[in-house]
C-alpha cells in the first residue's frame, strides 16, 4: 500500500466511523435466532421458520425452516383442539404474557411435553417443560414428527451427516441415510404426514460460492425399510427445501430456494407416477419456505417484504387465499387446518376449514411503530398452547418466552436456559 | 478453531459495526445495509466460515450477496439525495467528505471502494467477494479515484 492508499484510507476510516450505528437489538433478528438454526433445518431446511429470524435461521431458516414447528398429531386427519373456541369472532379469556405466574400459571406446565433447547456452549438438551433435563442430543438441525415423540436430527460423523431418529420416551437413537458433506449434505428434513418416513433435500447452493459440482437431491427415506428413493435432482445452484410428504396420497411438495434462503418456487411430485410427476410454480420477493400442516393437507408461506400469509391444498398452488397481512408468525396449529398468528398485541387463529378466525387472547408485547416485538416460536406438540418469545438482549438465548394455554388463556413464563427450537411428546 | 453458534454470535457481534458501516456507505441505504447483515448472520449459523480469519471480510461478501439483487441486477441507482426523505444515511453521508465523493460513483464502484479502503481486503479477496475478476477490481478502484478526483479538484 502506498501513501497515497494509506491516506485514502485514513480518510475512510475517520468519515465512516461517523456513520451510526442501529440500536444493539436490531444487529439480528432475535426472533429467529433459533429459527435459524431450525432453519437449518431448513437448510437442512431452511426451514426454519419464519416468523422467524424472523424466518428461517430462522431461523429461519436456521432458513430453513423450522420443521418442528408443525409437527405434532400423529393422526393425519385433522383433530380440533379440546381447547380453542373456533367460533368466529370468539374471544378467550385474556391472559397477559409476560406477568408472572398466575395462580393457574403452575397448571400452565405440563410435564408429559418438553422442549429442544440449544444451550449456548454445550449439546442441545430435551428438558420438561418445568426444567428437569431428560437427555441431550449433539447434533443439528431438530425435525419434530408428527406425533411430537421422535426427533430426526442430523450428526457429522467420519466428514458425512448422518441422519439419527431419537425416540423420546426410553432414548433409543438409530441411524438413517448418510449424506457427503459439505456438498452434499443435508439442506432441510421433514416427516411424512404419517411419521413412517422422512423427506429429505441434500446438496449445497451457490448462494454463497460457485456452482457445486454435485447435483442438489430430494429424495424419501422408508423408516421400516430403511430406503431411500430419489424423487428430483439438480444443479444449477438451488437446493429443495423438503415442504410435505403425503404418503397415503403419493404426493411430495418442496420449495426451491434461492438467494438469501427464500423460496423462488414451489414444486409437487406425484409419486404415483414413474418418473414422479412433477410441477412447478414460481414464487416472486422474499417469501418464507412453505410449511405444512401436520397432516400434508395444506401448506402456508408468508411474503417477508408485505407480511401477507397466503395458504393453499398442497396440490394445488392455484387456489391459495389469503390468510391476511401485516401477520406476524403464522405457524399450523398441530393437528388441526388451524393457523395461530399474532396480529397486533393478539394471537389470532384462522381456522382454514371454513375461513373464521377468533381471538385466542390478548396483551402480547409489541414493539414500537410498526415493528413486533414478540414472536410465535411454537405450539406445544399437542397444539394445546402456544410458546411466544420476547427478545430480552442479543445473546443466543436471550429471550423470554411465554406459555399460553388456549383451554383458559392461563400463561406463565418459562426460564429457558437457551433458544427453544421445539416442543416435543415426552410421554 | 471451530465456530459455534455462540463464538459465532461474539464473532458478529465484533465485525458489525465496521461491516455495517461499510455496507451503508456501498448501498446509501441503512436497511438494506441491515437486512442483508442480518441475513449473512443467519447464513453463518447455518453454515459458519471456516475459521475467523478475515470475518469481515465474509460477512462482506455474504451480506452483499444478500443484496445482490439490488447492487449488479440493474437496480435504478439511487443519489443521496433521492433516498433523503427516506433514510437519514443522505445527510450522514452528505457531510462527510468521504460520502460526498462515494456519491459521485455508481453502487458497484462504492462496493469496491470501500472493500478496499475501508474494511483493507485485498484485490483478490474483493474480487472473490463480489465475483469479478482481479483485473476488474484494479481497474475500478482506478477509475473511482479518477472520478473522485476529478470532482474533487
Amino acid at each position: 500500500m502506498d501513501d497515497r492508499d494509506k491516506d485514502l484510507t485514513h480518510l475512510f476510516v475517520r468519515d465512516l466511523d461517523e456513520i451510526p450505528l442501529p440500536p444493539r437489538g436490531a444487529w439480528r433478528r432475535p426472533q429467529e435466532t433459533e429459527h435459524i438454526v431450525m432453519r437449518t433445518s431448513r437448510s437442512l431446511v431452511t426451514a426454519g421458520a419464519a416468523v422467524a429470524v424472523l424466518v428461517l435461521a430462522l431461523v429461519v431458516g436456521l432458513q430453513l425452516r423450522d420443521r418442528s414447528e408443525t409437527a405434532a398429531s400423529p393422526t393425519a386427519t385433522p383433530r380440533p383442539s379440546p381447547s380453542v373456541s373456533t367460533a368466529p369472532g370468539a374471544v378467550a379469556p385474556s391472559a397477559t404474557p409476560g406477568d408472572t405466574a398466575s395462580p393457574r400459571a403452575a397448571s400452565v406446565l405440563n410435564d408429559s411435553f418438553g422442549f429442544v433447547v440449544i444451550e449456548v456452549g454445550s449439546a442441545a438438551t430435551i428438558r420438561t417443560e418445568t426444567g428437569t433435563s431428560v437427555s441431550s442430543l449433539n447434533g443439528r438441525q431438530y425435525v419434530v414428527s408428527p406425533t411430537g415423540d421422535r426427533i430426526a436430527y442430523v450428526v457429522t460423523e467420519g466428514g458425512r451427516g448422518v441422519v439419527h431418529i431419537r425416540t423420546l420416551a426410553g432414548g433409543a437413537d438409530r441411524t438413517g441415510p448418510s449424506f457427503g458433506e459439505p456438498e452434499g449434505g443435508p439442506t432441510g428434513m421433514i416427516w411424512s404426514n404419517d411419521g413412517t418416513g422422512l423427506l429429505i433435500g441434500s446438496g449445497r447452493g451457490a448462494d454463497t460460492g460457485p456452482v457445486p459440482t454435485t447435483p442438489a437431491v430430494l429424495q424419501t427415506y422408508d423408516l421400516s425399510s430403511g430406503t431411500s428413493t430419489v424423487v428430483a435432482t439438480r444443479q444449477d445452484g438451488r437446493v429443495y427445501a423438503p415442504v410435505a410428504w403425503d404418503r397415503a396420497a403419493k404426493l411430495v411438495a418442496a420449495a426451491e430456494t434461492g438467494a438469501g434462503g427464500f423460496a423462488s418456487a414451489y414444486l409437487t411430485f406425484d409419486l404415483s407416477q414413474s418418473p414422479a410427476r412433477a410441477k412447478s410454480v414460481s414464487t416472486r420477493g422474499r417469501v418464507s419456505i412453505p410449511v405444512a400442516s401436520t397432516d400434508s393437507k395444506y401448506a402456508l408461506l408468508t411474503d417477508l417484504d408485505s407480511r401477507e400469509t397466503r395458504y393453499w391444498p398442497i396440490a394445488d398452488v392455484s387456489a391459495s387465499k389469503v390468510v391476511g397481512t401485516s401477520v406476524v408468525g403464522a405457524l399450523w396449529q398441530p393437528g388441526s387446518h388451524r393457523i395461530g398468528f399474532i396480529s397486533g398485541d393478539a394471537f389470532l387463529l384462522f381456522q382454514v376449514d371454513d375461513g373464521t378466525t377468533s381471538t385466542a387472547f390478548r396483551g402480547i408485547k409489541t414493539g414500537s411503530g410498526s415493528e413486533p416485538l414478540s414472536f410465535l416460536r411454537t405450539f406445544r406438540a399437542d397444539g394445546s398452547a402456544i410458546f411466544i418469545g420476547v427478545p430480552i438482549g442479543t445473546g443466543l438465548g436471550a429471550t423470554d418466552y411465554t406459555v399460553t394455554r388456549l383451554a383458559d388463556g392461563a400463561s406463565t413464563i418459562v426460564q429457558m436456559p437457551g433458544g427453544l427450537v421445539a416442543s416435543v411428546r415426552l410421554r | 478453531m471451530e465456530i459455534t453458534p455462540e463464538r459465532w454470535a461474539d464473532l458478529y457481534d465484533r465485525a458489525f459495526p465496521q461491516v455495517y458501516r461499510a455496507l451503508v456507505a456501498a448501498t446509501f441505504d441503512r436497511e438494506r445495509a441491515l437486512d442483508g447483515l442480518q441475513d449473512a448472520f443467519e447464513e453463518g449459523l447455518r453454515h459458519p466460515p471456516r475459521d475467523d480469519r478475515n470475518l469481515e471480510g465474509w460477512l462482506y461478501r455474504v451480506a452483499l450477496r444478500k443484496t445482490r439483487r439490488g447492487l449488479f441486477a440493474g437496480r435504478r441507482e439511487v443519489s443521496i439525495g433521492e433516498r433523503a426523505g427516506s433514510d437519514g444515511v443522505a445527510a450522514i453521508l452528505d457531510r462527510l467528505e468521504v460520502g460526498r465523493l462515494l456519491a459521485l460513483l455508481t453502487e458497484r464502484q462504492r462496493a469496491i471502494v470501500v472493500a478496499h479502503y475501508y474494511l483493507g481486503l485485498t484485490q483478490d479477496e474483493i474480487g472473490e467477494a463480489l465475483g469479478v475478476k482481479r483485473g476488474t477490481v484494479s481497474a475500478t478502484v482506478s477509475q473511482s479515484l479518477a472520478r473522485m478526483r476529478e470532482v474533487a479538484k
